[in-house]
């Protein structure tokens, strides 16, 4: 259709397909470029990360719905004196850096632990107890300040432990729930 | 040259490029960034319209979604500048040989469904866009256009034409000095 005259045919061929390639790179550069910061943008994230996944962010509205319908757990991922000065009502106490209990630790992962790890009376000697794991409940964290890190580390490590539910982190922490009113107590 | 008809010497011009080829990469190139761009920032519902061709394998999926857009966006622009001319016309090409063929096998399936090629109901516009032979022949004039496009000498109103002018003036320059 188009008459070569100067350079060989094969030279602009590969010349041509050169730049079709800079144009295919440049364009998946660009377009990765902009999913990475697109809120709408697809996730790219490692299949090792993908179980942390689970741990959702919702605020403390959502929580307090989840905690009316009776099915919430709350722990506490502030420091023990924090939580005892003032908690969510029946909230339990887990620091970050605390001991998991026995009970799910000599257990390899995987989710054989209903029923029988329910039932084993917890021992404050060797480390928080981490029953509630097969208790029926949606797991609901918080911490002290807004998104602090806090939370997320309590629950990666119960993830870790074998917890297969997804695992709620209130968005903007203890003060946002006890500003809006909801029930707080007071400890001993 | 003056036995030749009209429209013999029309084609000629146009195939060494003339107005005429510069106002269809235009057109081109503007079609492309129009249909890249509303999906750009909507990668998601692009995935979900390349799934319902049901061509690709769902894992490739998510990256064909990510990078087809951009894709278009940045050949319309080369194409509309007028840089590279020849690779985006051809990739052009490619592009749209691939839609063609998608569309194709899935009319032949029997299938009939959106085809998301604009995606312009995102802007309130209602045009009918279900998969139909009207739709392949439709992409097969664009596939025209772009072969045009590809296979012209020159391009007026591009930047290739203007450094190309440059060039030829500084080596007159430099000859003469």
């Amino acid at each position: 259709m188009f008459k070569r005259t100067s350079a060989s045919g094969v030279t602009i061929v590969m010349r041509l397909i050169k730049e079709m390639f800079t144009i295919v790179v440049a364009a998946s550069i660009i377009g990765f470029g902009i999913n990475l910061f697109n809120h709408h943008g697809f996730l790219l994230v490692g299949g090792r990360d993908l179980k942390y996944k689970k741990i959702v962010p919702i605020s403390s509205f959502e929580a307090k719905i989840k905690y009316d319908a009776g099915i919430a757990l709350f722990i506490d991922a502030r420091e023990k004196s924090e939580y005892d000065d003032a908690r969510i009502t029946g909230a339990i106490n887990i620091p970050p850096f605390s001991q998991f209990g026995p009970d799910a630790a000599d257990e390899p992962s995987g989710g054989n632990r209903d029923g029988a790890g329910a039932d084993t009376s917890p021992d404050p000697g060797t480390g928080v107890d981490v029953s509630f794991m097969s208790r029926p409940v949606e797991i609901i964290i918080y911490c002290e300040r807004s998104s602090c890190g806090a939370s997320e580390m309590v629950g990666r490590r119960l993830i870790d432990r074998g917890y297969v539910r997804n695992i709620y982190i209130i968005d903007k922490g203890f003060p946002e729930w006890k500003s809006l009113g909801y029930p707080v107590e007071r400890g001993e | 040259m003056s036995g030749e008809s009209g429209i013999k010497r029309g084609m000629r011009s146009m195939r060494y490029g003339n107005r005429v080829t510069t106002v269809i990469r235009f057109l081109l190139g503007g079609m492309l960034v129009f249909s890249g761009v509303l999906k750009i920032f909507e990668p998601d519902s692009f995935a979900q319209v390349i799934a319902r061709y049901d061509i690709i394998p769902g894992i490739v999926t998510p990256y064909a979604a990510v990078i087809i857009p951009v894709l278009e966006v940045l050949l319309g622009l080369l194409l509309i500048v007028g840089f590279r001319i020849r690779a985006s016309a051809c990739l052009s090409m490619i592009l749209m040989a691939v839609f063609t063929v998608a569309i194709a096998v899935n009319l032949a399936r029997g299938r009939r469904f959106d085809c998301g090629c604009f995606e312009a109901k995102r802007l309130g516009l209602e045009f009918n866009e279900v998969v139909s032979p009207w739709l392949v022949f439709r992409d097969l004039i664009f596939l025209a256009g772009f072969a045009l496009v590809f296979s012209a000498q020159r391009h007026l109103c591009s930047l290739e034409n203007h450094i190309e002018k440059i060039r030829l003036k500084n080596l007159e320059k430099t000859k003469y000095e």
